[in-house]
């Protein structure tokens, strides 16, 4: 082979691998192309450079050598980067099916009564408000006569409450507790002024069960003392707390209600977050849902927890977990949630 | 309780229209769960004149008319065959578009024959007598004329919600209302003056009072001459128009003083009362009585019962006895007027299962005065209308006129309470138009009388809601809350018990919530001892009966629940208390099913990390180990496949296999594995914050060895074994893979074990760890004669 002709042969090397490279679809021509010019035994480059051997003139052979290699170098590296190009884009591998079903890990879920009186505990948290639970056992002072419910009030009757067995010697009879606000007087009892607490808790009321009756459900009992806590702060709390968890701003309406353990006592109406408050089915076309009941705490409430009488003003309030999670959700039957039915369960 | 829009508007002008007047009701007074507008109601119902009536040709009990209903063609209308009908006739016909109940009146054919209305029973459009019969018109009334406008039927009822109204013993009538009314409307109020009847010694008449303090007044007449017919349409209109049917006009005017006034009234047929003789006592023991609707009563001594000289006549404040019924022959009656103490009267009610309106207004408790104001002015009526003449003197047996009651109220706490002012003028107003009187004002506290109505005023914020509801409370400015901004805190079991549910069911597990009983069925079903249960005494049935001691009766019957559903292999847990005597308290537990004795290891793994990551250290033993072998709730378990993990002397948690004969009982298939943590312990333990540990950043050198042992050597002892031959070089030994199976020994198993070595302060050679392997090999086989395969 002739210097001529090793020059020549890498120009043509040269424009050859123009041409080549242009038309390199796949990864697989990238390797094609490298083993034309590469392969140990027969490619051209290869062969080019096994030729230089053969130069005897010492300032020829490094001139070639250095021209040769510079040819190596400059198409290896164009080759790299054809390859890394085509392995990250277009390197497809044949028949992977991207619409078969993902792997989801096993499925947990959290009761949606939980998720619901999480998410009131939450708002009320933030609001500065601590979170007690108490016992569901508890005995007839707290549950009522330390809040104005005397024993001849109906709610005690036994066809609204559950009375226990007496199991020790005592007068007083312990039930399931009717309410969370059994959590009133006991926390009063141990802490002073000021009081914001939620009390979220399971309560019981011996009723037969239907679509919109269980005797186990859950209730948020919420309570606030200072010395100068008015009504008007009461309506600021729900309206703030109710625009929070039905995620809008709303409207709160309080209108003339009737509990033993407030004075005075409110029933306590949403603006419909359905119809904005124009009306629609939802809110029987009067613009407002009934949400709670609520009120200022009753003298008699203080009264039994020993604090100075006239000294402090409250309120108090008691959300329905399941009738808010009922409207949030859209559930018609309230009997759902004790089911342990995974087909509703999981739904949440 | 329904109020007449018109009886309201005779004490009090009212010029809004329904809607607004409900609307003023709710916002101030009581909740209006609705109104009905009788002409709404009524309408496209007119007067129809018979022109013809013959039979159905295809049908027996049905009837075809022609109708002239004011309108230039007759209607043809197929009637039923109760209605005997003849031309001329003037009936109620609903003429398409009239509304009957849920039905709306169409043109439509009836067997082959066009029928263009309905003929009206009074039952079936509620008017009048509300009886199943049909109302002739006087022939004079013009065809075609809406019969709401010949029966004067304009009223409007309003319903009102009593769950409202549960402390205001004084709102259930039209007066109550029209007082509070005229608040709102800022109206006079205009009650007519009652005029005290002359008495006369025509009849003797005695009234005992046996039991004052059950019967704190009680007022009675015997009036005679009476002619007993049907009361003026105005009144059985008004009394069907709230709800009560009319009867006679003695009876009739019992039940329209009590809407009026709110006093329930009797009235007793005075020759039918052995002894000329009224005594209010107590019921003898067995002692028997039959009321008015015809049903036997056994009393006992709680019951106050009015009775003559021999036997109760009537369950004083309740009802009437059949015996001494006003009926057609009654000439002489004895009216009754009294109160009585509201708890005997609630008991009673319900232990004989009857509510009337009479119970439902005593069981509240009406003031003193109402009596007087029943009495007078039934009598007023009586004597106008039955031709009544009073024959006896008149009896007022109390122990006098309570003493008024006096609150005082100050101006400084009205503003405190409801947060904003509210003006002198304006607290006088509303006071005043409620009755009450304010005897005093000084230095800022008025000191307010109670007028005798209203029973339920007993302190400062009674008096303020008075104000407040009148004023309106959309009238109350928003203004936020404020105070000492103290960090908030939240009970803590409830809140890790909260984060272990939610890290169990990051790991797949779905939360349930069970009720907090379980009967007689479960408890034997799970072994457990019924004595140590908290029972209840009035359960809803017997599957409900005692409280639960663990969580695990419930969680298997949602497994049986959902297995039953096709549901397999899943996790169930739950968040709940448990009830022990004197010990109540929370757990997490959970139940795991797959289809073999695998699954304990899930439900240790699910445990152990829950532990893990609380900080918390504990030992694992199996129960027979543990101070609980004999505790009941325990023996659920496998004895083979059980354990508890214990702190210090604190158990925390326990787990293991339901037992398989439990599972049969409950029909559940494949295996279960349960397990229980005590949460006030579980919270104790795991206050502990994480200590952080330096990262030993040499390389580490991993090596397994792979043994076969006989069964009964555990990996708790083979790990043990491990750490003490290995030295100080080994940072961790794995167990990677358990196999027991054909290729071994029945006896034996094969344990894969991965280990892993570091040195603390250069690097291992690979030399000196498998020196340190070759020992753990040898310890090993000597210890439990482990053969190692490579």
């Amino acid at each position: 082979m002739s210097n001529q002709d090793m020059d020549t042969q890498l120009a043509s090397i040269q424009e050859e691998f123009k041409v080549k490279s242009s038309e390199v679809k796949s990864i697989t021509d990238v390797d094609a192309i490298n083993d034309y010019f590469f392969n140990r035994k027969k490619g051209k480059l290869t062969n080019v450079l096994r030729g230089l051997k053969s130069i005897k003139d010492p300032a020829e052979k490094k001139n070639l050598g250095k021209l040769a290699n510079e040819t190596k170098i400059e198409i290896l590296a164009k080759l790299d980067k054809l390859a890394l190009e085509y392995k990250s884009t277009t390197a497809k591998m044949s028949n992977f099916d991207v619409t078969l079903p993902g792997k989801t890990p096993s499925l947990g879920r959290i009761h949606p009564l939980r998720q619901v009186q999480e998410e009131l505990v939450d708002i009320f948290y933030s609001m500065g408000f601590s979170v007690h639970e108490g016992n569901e056992l508890e005995n007839e002072l707290y549950c009522f006569e330390y809040l104005n419910i005397p024993a001849t009030h109906p709610a005690r009757d036994l066809q609204d409450t559950f009375y226990v067995k007496k199991y020790q010697n005592s007068d007083i009879e312990e039930v399931l507790r009717t309410h969370t606000s059994n959590m009133q007087v006991r926390i009063m009892e141990q802490q002073k002024p000021p009081l914001r607490i939620v009390v979220p808790g399971r309560v019981f009321r011996n009723e037969a069960i239907d679509a919109s009756h269980e005797h186990t459900f859950y209730q948020m009992e919420g309570f606030v003392v200072d010395e100068d806590v008015s009504i008007s702060n009461l309506t600021y709390v729900l309206k703030e707390a109710m625009s929070k968890i039905l995620q809008q701003s709303v409207q709160i309406r309080l209108r003339p209600g009737y509990f033993p353990y407030v004075e005075p006592g409110f029933e306590a109406d949403c603006s419909c977050v359905n119809c904005d408050g124009k009306g629609c089915k939802t809110c029987k076309y009067t613009g407002w849902v009934e949400m709670l009941g609520c009120g200022m705490i009753h003298p008699k409430v203080f009264e039994s927890a020993g604090y100075e009488a006239g000294k402090y003003t409250g309120f108090a309030f008691g959300i329905g977990i399941n009738r808010l999670a009922m409207l949030k959700y859209g559930i018609p039957d309230i009997r759902e949630f004790m089911k342990g039915d995974l087909r509703f369960l999981d739904q949440f | 309780m329904k109020l007449s829009l018109n009886w309201l508007k005779e004490f009090v002008e009212i010029n809004e229209t329904p809607e607004r007047i409900s609307e003023l009701i709710t916002m101030h007074i009581a909740e209006v769960e609705g109104f009905e507008n009788q002409a709404e109601s009524l309408k496209h119902i007119v007067v129809g004149k018979v022109l013809e009536a013959k039979r159905h040709p295809n049908a027996d009990n049905l009837n075809i008319g022609q109708f002239d209903v004011g309108e230039d063609n007759a209607r043809q209308i197929v009637f039923g065959g109760k209605a005997v009908l003849k031309a001329g006739d003037m009936i109620p016909v609903a003429l398409p578009g009239a509304h009957i109940g849920e039905i709306t009146i169409s043109e439509r054919k009836l067997r082959n024959e066009i029928s263009q209305g309905m003929c009206c029973l009074n039952s079936e459009i509620g008017i009048l007598d509300n009886e199943e019969k049909l109302h002739f018109f006087d022939n004079s009334v013009t065809t075609g004329t809406p019969i709401s406008e010949v029966l004067k039927l304009n009223d409007v009822i309003i319903e009102i919600d009593n769950k409202t109204l549960t402390h205001r013993s004084d709102l259930f009538n039209h007066v109550g209302f029209a007082r509070e009314i005229a608040v709102v409307l800022q109206k006079e109020l205009n009650i007519p003056a009652l005029l005290e009847a002359e008495q006369s010694d025509e009849i003797k008449f005695t009234v005992e009072v046996e039991d004052p303090k059950s019967c704190p007044r009680y007022m009675g007449v015997v009036l005679n001459n009476i002619k007993i017919k049907s009361s003026p349409d105005w009144m059985q209109a008004r009394l069907v128009s709230v709800g009560v049917r009319p009867i006679n006009n003695v009876v009739d005017i019992t039940n329209y003083v009590m809407m009026e006034y709110g006093q329930p009234l009797h009235a007793f047929d005075f020759d039918k009362l052995n002894g000329n003789k009224i005594i209010v006592r107590r019921a003898k023991k067995d002692e028997l009585f039959v009321s008015l609707d015809n049903k036997n009563h056994k009393l006992d001594e709680n019951t106050l019962v009015i009775a003559d000289d021999n036997n109760p006549t009537a369950l004083a404040g309740i009802m009437g006895g059949l015996t001494s019924e006003i009926s057609d022959k009654t000439t002489t009656m004895a009216l009754e007027s009294a109160n009585f103490e509201p708890t005997i009267i609630r008991k009673a009610s319900s232990k004989q299962s009857l509510r009337t309106e009479a119970s439902t207004r005593h069981e509240k408790g009406l003031g003193f005065i109402f009596p007087e104001l029943g009495f007078w002015r039934a009598i007023e009526l009586l004597v106008e209308h039955a031709n009544a003449k009073v024959a006896s003197s008149i009896k007022n047996v109390n122990q006098g006129r309570p003493q008024k009651k006096e609150q005082s109220l100050s101006l400084e706490f009205i503003e405190r309470l409801i947060g904003m002012q509210i003006s002198r003028e304006k607290i006088n107003e509303i006071l005043t138009g409620l009755s009450f009187e304010i005897i005093n004002d000084q230095e800022g506290v008025l000191t307010i009388e109670v007028p005798d109505h209203r029973t339920d005023i007993s302190n400062e914020q009674d008096l303020i809601e008075e104000i407040a509801r009148m004023i309106g409370y959309d009238a109350i400015p928003v203004t936020p809350l404020l105070g000492l901004l103290e960090p908030s805190i939240r009970e803590k079991t409830t809140y890790i018990g909260e984060q272990l549910i939610h890290q169990l069911s990051a790991w797949g597990a779905r939360e349930v919530m069970n009720y907090s009983f379980y009967g007689t069925e479960d408890v034997e079903k799970l072994e457990l001892s019924e004595e140590k249960h908290i029972e209840i005494v009035n359960p809803m049935n017997p599957d409900q009966q005692y409280m639960r001691q663990t969580l695990l009766a419930g969680l298997l019957k949602s497994i049986k629940y959902n297995q039953d559903n096709q549901y397999k292999n899943i996790s169930l847990v739950e968040y709940g208390h448990v009830f022990f005597p004197n010990n109540e308290f929370s757990v997490v537990a959970g139940v795991i099913s797959l289809e073999d004795n695998s699954v304990f290891y899930k439900a240790k793994g699910l445990v152990e990390e829950l532990l893990i990551r609380h900080n918390i250290k504990v030992l694992l033993k199996p129960l027979e180990d543990s101070d609980e072998r004999e505790n009941t709730n325990y023996q659920v378990f496998n004895p083979a496949a059980d354990a508890i993990y214990t702190a210090g002397k604190s158990q925390i948690a326990t787990i293991g296999l339901i037992k398989q004969n439990i599972l049969d009982k409950y029909d559940i298939s494949g295996s279960i594995a349960f397990f229980t943590i005590h949460l006030p312990r579980f919270v104790e333990l795991s206050s502990k914050t994480t200590k952080f540990k330096k990262i030993n950043l040499l390389p580490k050198i991993d090596l397994d060895i792979s043994i076969e042992v006989t069964k009964e050597i555990n990996w708790n002892m083979i790990q043990a074994e491990i750490v003490k031959s290995a030295g100080k070089y080994l940072e961790s030994a794995e167990l990677f893979d358990v196999y027991e199976g054909d290729k071994i020994d029945e006896n034996k198993k094969s344990l894969g074990i991965r280990m892993f070595f570091q040195a603390k302060d250069r690097t291992l050679t690979m030399n000196e760890a498998e020196k340190i392997r070759t020992n753990i090999v040898d310890q090993l086989s000597k210890k439990f004669n482990a053969i190692h395969r490579f």
